[in-house]
């Protein structure tokens, strides 16, 4: 791909100020042209924030038809930011990739992938997002947005807690689309044989986050205040939740060696105000929810009964229904249906993607008692409920163990 | 007299001789035939159990829904049967053969017959387990669709998507072993004509109130147009 080997070399770069430069990298798809508009944005900020760099933006695309010949992609104020193909990876995470290899090519020190999103004025924010890696010697920073108590559910349900519980790191948000890496661990994932062995997995969210997690990489989070739009939310709940708990189950499974010698789990350095942000809006009624929940139980209760054990189905079996507004569903049995769920995914129960989609109904259930809970309170006391739903998961972590390594013999 | 009956004992012994020279050896290429059928089976159930074991079949069969208890039994895992009934294909495939080698007409005429029918019995049988198998897949993905859409009659209709591959898987097996003729297939398209028809009976007389009340919307041009109050869980942002 001659355009992108003239990005990549540096002897093409005349004309540029030496030096190490900083790299932010915007995908193109979906939306082209708000990728290009966020791109140049990107790049006058970068001009700002760091004028004693050779920063550079660019747009990461995956239509060879739209890649323009960089013929001079050396910063610019004015010119638009070089489009570059992503022809040498393939699925939807190619930008990573390309990105990483444009950096490391250009031994930048730093490099950034951002969603296209609109951006405050001041070009502070940058800076916040780079310096923990030119500064303070970090290898992975995860760009984090200030969320209200019922953004995020599935995360403040699944993804936090278990990862929280599984690497020992209280990384709030890791499923963001974000993502600031040095050019250590740049180097450090481009070498990484699954780019070619699974590249429909390799260079998704989680992916570099839970490699980062599992290999002990020094990393921070930066909260960059509320999300500038509202992430795009999936249009169903259950193949949202096949994709991210598919994905989470399967590095469960890559790194079980590491995170079955983790106990507990350490904060994680952290820019910037990470309190939930205060609700305004009235909180949803939960009785859909619960009712969700109710018909799940009366209909797939033979199926869960091959990956709960019965003390767990006791147990959810006892919850009253109503009023929907006083359903709970305690946070230790939450913890171990999790882990149940990930045990049957671990030794194929049923097929893989039927089990995560039958977890819809239990998930909807504790969505409906986490709205009971965290409805009257305020942004404090629900970061202080969510606090308590990890150490749940942390302190059954043990009962994750047992049943990973028996199965058939820990079954209580 | 006694010279007669030392006669009569002679011809009796030599039709004996003769009987037993004409019969013997096909008595005895059948018994080694039913010898060798017996050491090839119990050959090929303990190929069949390691080879079954070694490929993962029982968790195979685990995940397409073909078992679904967590704990069974050796003797009623699915590459057990499967060994089983390889066992029992070839002792009496063996059987057939050893009438068949024993020249008797009767009893041959009947061995041919019944090598004849076990390959067919056979393919029967492996299509009406993968019908199973199909069967039990579909009711569990139908089932878990229809509860994550909220349908109330999720069980009934996983359990039609169920029977009509069941009916299906049957009616195949019977029509490839050749029992019934025609009447397999005239009693699945039935079947499954009835159940089409039931179907559409019970969503149309179900689903007429809502038909009526959508088609009155319509007549009145606010399609769309009054702002509809948004359902409560779409407030939550799950991501």
């Amino acid at each position: 791909m001659p355009y992108l080997v003239s990005v990549l070399d540096p002897s093409q770069r005349a004309s540029e100020p030496s030096g190490p430069d900083v790299v932010v990298g915007v995908p193109a798809e979906p939306d082209r042209v708000a990728a290009s508009g966020a791109a140049q944005a990107v790049q006058s900020a970068l001009a700002t924030v760091f004028p004693e760099r050779a920063a550079l933006a660019l747009v990461l695309t995956d239509d060879p038809a739209g890649a323009a010949p960089p013929d001079d992609v050396a910063p610019t104020r004015d010119a638009p930011p070089p489009m570059v193909y992503t022809g040498g990876h393939v699925g939807p995470e190619a930008a990573l990739p390309t990105l990483l290899e444009i950096a490391v090519a250009r031994e930048a020190p730093a490099c950034a992938l951002l969603e296209p999103l609109p951006r405050p004025t001041d070009p502070s924010w940058l800076r916040s997002l780079f310096d923990p890696i030119l500064a303070s010697g970090f290898d992975l920073v995860a760009p984090a947005y200030t969320r209200r108590r019922l953004e995020g559910v599935l995360v403040t349900g699944i993804v936090y807690p278990l990862t929280r519980a599984l690497f020992g790191q209280r990384l709030r948000q890791p499923l963001g689309r974000e993502i600031v890496v040095s050019r250590r661990l740049a180097q450090h994932l481009l070498r990484d044989a699954e780019w070619h062995a699974d590249p429909s997995h390799a260079g998704a969210d989680l992916w570099v986050i839970t490699k980062a997690l599992a290999h002990e990489v020094k990393l921070a989070q930066v909260f960059l205040g509320p999300r500038p739009v509202p992430q795009a939310q999936p249009p169903s709940v259950p193949d949202a939740l096949a994709s991210v708990v598919g994905k989470l189950f399967l590095e469960m499974e890559r790194y079980a060696p590491y995170w079955q010698r983790i106990r507990g789990s350490l904060p994680v350095p952290t820019f910037g105000d990470e309190r939930s942000a205060t609700e305004t809006a009235p909180a949803p009624s939960p009785g859909p929810l619960v009712e969700a929940f109710a018909l799940g139980w009366r209909d797939l209760r033979p199926l869960w009964s091959t990956l709960l054990p019965p003390q767990t189905l006791l147990a959810l079996q006892r919850i009253p229904r109503e009023p929907a507004e006083s359903f709970r569903m305690p946070d230790h049995l939450w913890a171990r249906i999790v882990y149940d769920f990930a045990v049957g995914w671990r030794f194929k129960a049923m097929d893989r993607l039927q089990l995560l989609r039958s977890m819809t109904a239990l998930y909807l259930g504790w969505v409906a008692s986490f709205v009971n809970e965290v409805a009257p309170l305020d942004a404090t006391a629900s970061d202080t409920r969510i606090e308590r739903l990890c150490a749940a998961f942390e302190a059954e972590k043990s009962y994750l163990i047992a049943r990973w390594r028996w199965p058939d013999r820990f079954n209580p | 007299m006694w010279n007669r009956v030392q006669e009569v004992l002679d011809e009796a012994f030599a039709r004996l001789r003769d009987v037993l020279a004409a019969d013997l050896p096909g008595l005895v290429a059948m018994v080694i035939v039913l010898v060798g059928a017996i050491v090839v089976a119990y050959v090929v159930r303990a190929v069949l159990r390691v080879a079954l074991g070694r490929i993962g079949f029982d968790r195979r069969a685990r995940e397409w829904g073909m078992t679904t208890r967590r704990e069974l039994g050796e003797a009623h895992a699915p590459s057990w049967l499967v060994a089983r009934g390889a066992f029992w294909f070839i002792i009496a495939g063996g059987l057939a053969l050893a009438l068949d080698v024993l020249g008797a007409s009767t009893v041959s005429a009947f061995g041919l017959s019944l090598l004849v029918l076990l390959p067919k019995l056979v393919v029967g049988a492996i299509i009406l387990l993968v019908g199973i198998g199909v069967a039990r897949f579909l009711e569990r993905g139908a089932l878990i669709g229809a509860v994550n859409l909220k349908l109330q009659q999720a069980r009934l209709l996983a359990v039609l998507v169920k029977w009509v591959v069941l009916v299906l898987a049957a009616a195949m097996a019977l029509d490839q072993v050749g029992i019934g003729g025609q009447l397999p297939t005239v009693a699945f398209a039935i079947v499954v004509g009835g159940m089409v028809l039931a179907a559409a009976l019970a969503f149309g007389l179900g689903a007429r109130d809502a038909v009526a009340r959508s088609l009155e919307r319509e007549g009145r041009g606010d399609r769309g147009g009054e702002p509809r109050e948004e359902p409560p869980e779409d407030r939550i942002q799950h991501l």
